[in-house]
């Protein structure tokens, strides 16, 4: 009987170990700066993921641009008035992602980073 | 106690449930691939002008996504993604006169998605210069995705080479690893096999990142810092993020500077100074070999519009040339100044991913052109009737005609609310296309690149 509860409890343990361990590694959150430009942010879930890049501010040439470049997807929005790229995917166990932002015709881009 | 564990585990199952299916803080959204443009095939035509672009004497911008030299128009088509390099996203050249479009890389059964393509990673960061390319490149590779589930594992590469058309050899001027960030002034200035350009460094001295401005030989492949260890941009001059020293054009192989105070000029060592003239001035000044020209920021402006003007290079002779135009929206011809007369048009509601602000306002709807002493102003193209949702955002103009890229915006249900796909812009890799306008006709032809 004594040997019948321990089993029971070790095969809780491991149930709990199993059931706590899988989405906690599955999901996550970071961001990383886009030098003084703005942040690229990643949002990794089991259910769903997205990838964006926020600008500090909108552009001065027609040719800046907003990006971000993800295990989720691709976007660049091209435009003095786009100040995000966003993309949105279904869910994930890890993730990588790179935000760009062109302004004024300097371009910085974020460290490549993970969920 | 089976009681206690079953509760412990309908407990521990109703606590994952609820975690795993909270906390979203961001809906899922269907972004709807960009449309494209419906166009009616007319003939191609062709006329000769002698009126060419300048080059704006050796400046070379890199945010432009049309290039001209010799007669043919340079482009990547579609911005390059360096994770996901696609077959034959390279390089083109398209021959304004036999509308032949070719890639750089001769090789006809290079896809140009393979490290054997000498063009191979090459971006939309370009610079033509004497049958040579140069340029940024960047590519990534996946030792984990982290489809797996383990931890992504990314290598990256970039570089600045110079690729030389007529001989096929390249030449590195520096690498660096993309994955840590980068920086990059896509201004460069390009003559006498000199590259000259913006470093972006970290000064010790000052405890500051800095833009040192550099040389780099492409003949003996040496690099010198010119000067601009301090160089940070100058919050005090007329354009918050101009760099306190830049610089302009090189004429007869001297470097034209601004230091926000003085334009000045020295030889390619940054030796034997000459001061030309005093003012306040940012990055925006052209020459077309005789004169200075030079833009002044109107007062309460709440944009970029800048009033354009005109001046000998000691100073004497300014005069007002009549243009209000956007920084960098006006081009020096060799007969012309072409420009973008300011406007703003609402056409609806906003309701597109990333666009800031209440309403989609365009701008630009009427494009310009006049002599370089501001006489005789002639309006070359309106975008009006069924144009008047589309604008060109990025042109360059050769002879008769203006290339560019463009968008158009089409209210897909009428509601008056532009939403995610309502915009087309013709920048992409599934669909490259070019605008070109017949200034004499006003004929729009549209270059599609099937490739």
């Amino acid at each position: 009987m004594k040997n019948m509860k321990r089993m029971k409890s070790i095969v809780s343990a491991i149930l709990l170990i199993a059931m706590c361990a899988i989405p906690v590694a599955a999901r996550g959150y970071n961001f990383e700066p886009v030098d003084t430009f703005g942040t690229a942010y990643l949002n990794v879930k089991t259910t769903s993921s997205a990838a964006w890049t926020e600008a500090n501010s909108g552009g001065i040439l027609s040719t800046d641009y907003v990006e971000i470049n993800s295990s989720v997807g691709y976007k660049r929005n091209t435009g003095t008035s786009y100040t995000n790229a966003e993309v949105y995917g279904s869910g994930d166990t890890s993730g990588w992602a790179q935000g760009s932002i062109r302004r004024n015709g300097v371009i910085k881009s974020s460290t490549t980073f993970y969920v | 106690m089976n009681k206690k564990i079953i509760r412990f585990i309908y407990f521990i199952f109703m606590f994952a449930f609820i975690f795993l299916f909270s906390c979203e803080n961001k809906e899922l959204k269907y972004i709807e691939k960009n449309k494209t443009e419906d166009t009616i095939e007319i003939p191609f035509e062709f006329t000769e002008s002698d009126d060419e672009p300048t080059d704006n004497y050796n400046l070379m911008l890199g945010w432009n996504i049309l290039g001209f030299s010799d007669g043919y128009i340079y482009f990547v088509n579609g911005s390059s993604n360096p994770f996901n390099l696609q077959e034959n996203q390279t390089l083109w050249k398209y021959n304004i006169k036999t509308n032949n479009l070719t890639s750089v890389c001769s090789d006809p059964i290079c896809k140009h998605n393979t490290p054997s393509c000498p063009l191979y990673a090459i971006t939309d960061q370009y610079y033509i210069y004497n049958n040579k390319v140069l340029a940024t490149y960047i590519y990534y590779t996946f030792i984990d995705d982290g489809s797996t589930g383990n931890t992504p594992d990314i290598e990256g590469w970039g570089g600045f080479k110079m690729y030389d058309m007529s001989n096929g050899k390249s030449l590195l001027l520096n690498e660096f690893n993309p994955k840590e960030g980068y920086t990059e002034d896509l201004r460069k200035l390009i003559f006498d096999d000199y590259c000259i350009y913006y470093d972006y460094v970290y000064n010790e001295k000052i405890d500051a990142w800095v833009f040192a401005i550099c040389r780099w030989d492409m003949t003996t492949n040496k690099i010198v810092t010119l000067t601009g260890m301090d160089n940070t941009y100058d919050f005090n001059s007329q354009e918050n993020s101009a760099l306190a020293t830049t610089f302009l054009f090189a004429i007869d192989s001297r470097i034209y500077f601004s230091d926000g105070k003085t334009i000045y000029s020295t030889d390619v060592n940054y030796e034997n100074r000459i001061d030309h003239v005093t003012g306040k001035f940012d990055a925006n000044v052209y020459t077309d070999g005789k004169y200075i020209y030079y833009g002044i920021y109107i007062p309460n402006s709440k944009n970029t519009v800048q009033s354009i003007r005109r001046m000998d290079f000691d100073g004497k002779n300014d005069i007002d040339l009549g243009i209000n135009a956007e920084s960098y929206n006006w081009q020096i011809t060799s007969k012309y100044i072409y420009y973008k007369k300011y406007d703003e048009i609402t056409i609806g509601k906003n309701m597109v991913s990333g666009y800031a602000g209440e309403n989609i306002i365009l701008t630009n709807s009427e494009i310009w052109r006049c002599n370089h002493d501001g006489t005789n102003h002639e309006l070359v193209y309106k975008f009006e009737g069924d144009m008047a949702n589309t604008r060109m955002v990025n042109e360059i103009y050769v002879g008769n005609y203006i290339y560019g890229i463009y968008e158009k915006w089409t209210d897909s249900d009428n509601d008056g609310v532009f939403k995610d796909g309502d915009r087309y812009y013709s920048d992409t890799y599934e669909d490259f296309t070019i605008m070109r306008i017949n200034i004499e006709t006003g004929e729009v032809y549209y270059i599609k690149v099937d490739i």
